[in-house]
């Protein structure tokens, strides 16, 4: 096909194109992979960050107002009040849904980028993946696909659309760019430095049968559960296959009672999130 | 308490509620009754264990915030009438067999299955 291009040799211009990768979420990864990230370490990051310590502050706050307490303006005081695991939740959902939203894709890119990122914490809370790791794998899974946005969006929307009927969008998406959405994400990851298996969790996130690490399996289970709880409705969510050997390296059952409640607060979040009730959703699914 | 023990009983053959929904911890209210454990962590070390049957209160609802719990189980104490619920649960069965397709592969069947016998949401 004419139109195929060679991406990757234009992936700095790309990436200069995306909103910068947030500094504050590199350092965190950095902290995670070393140790439990200490309370004054976090709040040294955070106060760099506006909106991060203004996150910090008013979760402090609302706890501090159920108590009738007046308002604090330390960040310190406010990162002790809310605790390790809370800021560091922070940092990575408030950083990952920034970067999120100063990208320019559809709208169901951006639901469903943020529906696999609470999908695949949820699950990593059920085995040994860090659940912070796990979010922003989530939000960065399907990263190639704002490339293509800001590439040749009518392209990569007539190749979405004729992937929902014949379930080809990888192969689609290489005879126009010559690179699929995966392989794209992960170039970009690399160029980011962000760790190996999180590049590897982009790169095979539809593979049916390819475990490279738990946090892999995580976000491919993650894909499939998003578009099986169809978080955020749309006639795009098709599930016609999913990664066996992934449900099965986590030692998950679908039926179990903890996957079951699983379903219940990805839905839960999702709602929190803003992505309820909208007039052309179907019923609310657990 | 089980699950199964807060299932409403409808009677006949229509489908049950769960008796209960997940609600995002700032939509929480009190006086709410909790039908799933709540578990809060800091770090490696829990530090909060809420019990099934506990009634919310204010000061749950700021531990819950405190502890970076984002989501609660609480009994639905106005479920809807059998015949409103056995419809919701036809369209969320309708919408699932749109998502898996007319032959849903082998490992699929059992996810939607597990969908289909899990039932709708009525969190409201």
């Amino acid at each position: 096909m004419s139109m195929t291009r060679d991406i990757a040799t234009e992936l700095p211009k790309l990436a200069e194109a995306l909103p910068p990768f947030p500094a504050i979420v590199l350092q965190l990864l950095d902290l995670l992979r070393n140790e439990e990230s200490s309370l004054d370490t976090l709040v040294h990051m955070a106060r760099n960050d506006p909106v991060i310590s203004g996150k910090i502050l008013a979760s402090a706050n609302h706890i501090r107002r159920l108590r009738v307490q007046p308002d604090l303006s330390d960040s310190f005081a406010a990162a002790s009040l809310i605790g390790v695991n809370r800021i560091r939740s922070i940092v990575v959902t408030a950083g990952m849904n920034r970067f999120l939203a100063e990208g320019e894709g559809s709208s169901f890119f951006y639901g469903h980028s943020l529906a696999v990122a609470i999908a695949a914490q949820e699950l990593a809370a059920l085995c040994d993946v860090s659940p912070e790791k796990a979010y922003i794998a989530g939000i960065l899974h399907d990263i190639g696909q704002l490339c293509f946005h800001i590439i040749d969006e009518r392209a990569f929307e007539e190749a979405y659309r004729q992937a929902s009927l014949d379930n080809r969008l990888l192969e689609r998406e290489t005879e126009i760019f010559g690179l699929d959405h995966c392989r794209i994400g992960a170039e970009l990851a690399e160029y980011w430095n962000l760790p190996e298996e999180m590049l590897s969790s982009i790169l095979t996130h539809h593979e049916e049968d390819v475990v490279t690490s738990k946090l892999q399996a995580v976000v491919c289970l993650a894909e499939t559960l998003a578009r099986t709880l169809d978080m955020p409705p749309s006639p795009k969510n098709r599930v016609t296959k999913f990664n066996a050997l992934a449900l099965e390296t986590l030692s998950f059952e679908w039926r179990h009672p903890e996957m079951l409640d699983c379903f219940g607060r990805c839905r839960a979040r999702f709602r929190q999130a803003g992505y309820s009730d909208t007039s052309a959703s179907p019923p609310a699914f657990a | 308490m089980e699950t199964a023990s807060l299932e409403a009983d409808c009677g006949s053959d229509l489908p049950k509620p769960r008796g209960y929904c997940w609600l995002p911890t700032l939509k929480l209210e009190a006086g709410m009754v909790i039908a799933r454990p709540v578990v809060g962590a800091t770090g490696s070390r829990v530090t909060m264990h809420l019990a099934v049957g506990g009634r919310i209160t204010a000061n749950t609802i700021a531990q819950l915030a405190n502890k970076g719990v984002e989501c609660v189980a609480v009994v639905d104490e106005n479920p809807p009438e059998p015949e409103v619920y056995a419809d919701i649960v036809r369209r969320y069965e309708a919408r699932l067999h749109e998502i898996f397709g007319p032959e849903p592969s082998e490992s699929c069947r059992d996810l939607l299955e597990t969908l289909i016998e899990y039932g709708p949401c009525q969190c409201r």
